[in-house]
């Protein structure tokens, strides 16, 4: 099976972007904002063309990795589907993700902005998947 | 269970009596999953965070509250379901399906907790307790294949496998 990585997918998942760093999280910008009423009705995620993300980030901030990890209770087609719905990826790119958590323990899916890292694993802990994030580079 | 017919973005769902009993009893445990399971980062424990788990626990227990309403309208309302006592007919729209396998899959993790999240389903553990959480996970399990089998031939994309050796 070929897979399609784009750049992005590739830097993400370099080992040196794995660190423990959990500080300065906003969950309150959940119940303040309009987050909350996208989860189970129509979801309005915050589409950004391939490579936009990693430009809205500030140069000095590495920003925020979103991470899913293995568990033994979500199905692989579940998950595929979560993360087709969650991110607008294509299936190969789902796959290449949700095999990725199932043979390694884990798979950063995104680098973003603290308020974009915190709207992607609300929408993966909503589906019972087991996200979370951390800060890039630390 | 299965599909009678697909009208735009519209599924209508035949489902047998006993279907539909299965479906009420596993929305009526919904929410299962208790906020508190979610973490913001890996390695933390509750109360390790005092000022971000709260909110995060408050973000989903507001989540859980809106999708329990969507789920009890579901139950209650008695117009989703039309049928004759034997077969029941059930129209969702897609949206409605994405909420019903996050309603479905929050029952299933839950019953996972309730259990010990184990590693691997064990037989040797059934008791009168765990044998009930085991028939939920698994007849949460058969819904939730059904409705993505549905959705993805909807997109055109290759159904999921039979179930066998699906866990993640």
């Amino acid at each position: 099976m070929h897979y399609y990585l784009d750049k992005e997918t590739v830097e993400m998942n370099h080992p040196k972007n794995f660190g423990g760093g959990d500080e300065g999280l906003h969950w309150g910008r959940f119940l303040a904002g309009t987050c909350m009423n996208t989860h189970a009705g129509t979801m309005v995620r915050p589409d950004l063309e391939q490579g936009q993300a990693a430009q809205t980030l500030d140069r000095k901030d590495p920003g925020w990795l979103v991470i899913c990890w293995n568990d033994p209770v979500n199905l692989m087609e579940f998950v595929l589907h979560v993360f087709m719905r969650v991110f607008g990826w294509s299936k190969s790119k789902a796959e290449f993700h949700m095999l990725q958590v199932h043979h390694e323990g884990k798979s950063v899916l995104k680098q973003e902005s603290l308020e974009r890292a915190e709207f992607y694993v609300h929408q993966l802990q909503g589906y019972g998947l087991h996200a979370t994030m951390e800060q890039a580079g630390s | 269970m299965k599909v009678l017919r697909k009208i735009t973005d519209a599924f209508t769902f035949e489902l047998d009596w006993i279907e539909r009993v299965q479906l009420d009893e596993l929305l009526r445990r919904y929410p299962l999953t208790p906020p508190a399971h979610h973490r913001i980062a890996r390695g933390t424990e509750p109360g390790q965070r005092s000022g971000d788990q709260p909110l995060l626990e408050e973000a989903m227990a507001a989540h859980q509250q809106e999708l329990r309403e969507k789920v009890q309208g579901l139950l209650v309302s008695g117009r989703r379901f039309t049928g004759d006592g034997d077969k029941y007919l059930l129209t969702l729209q897609g949206e409605e399906i994405e909420w019903l396998l996050q309603a479905l899959n929050d029952v299933r993790v839950g019953c996972w907790i309730q259990l010990g999240c184990p590693e691997e389903e064990s037989q040797a553990d059934l008791d009168p307790f765990t044998a009930g959480y085991h028939l939920l996970m698994e007849t949460a399990l058969q819904f939730e294949v059904f409705l993505l089998q549905a959705l993805h031939e909807r997109d055109g994309s290759t159904q999921p496998d039979a179930p066998a050796d699906r866990e993640l």
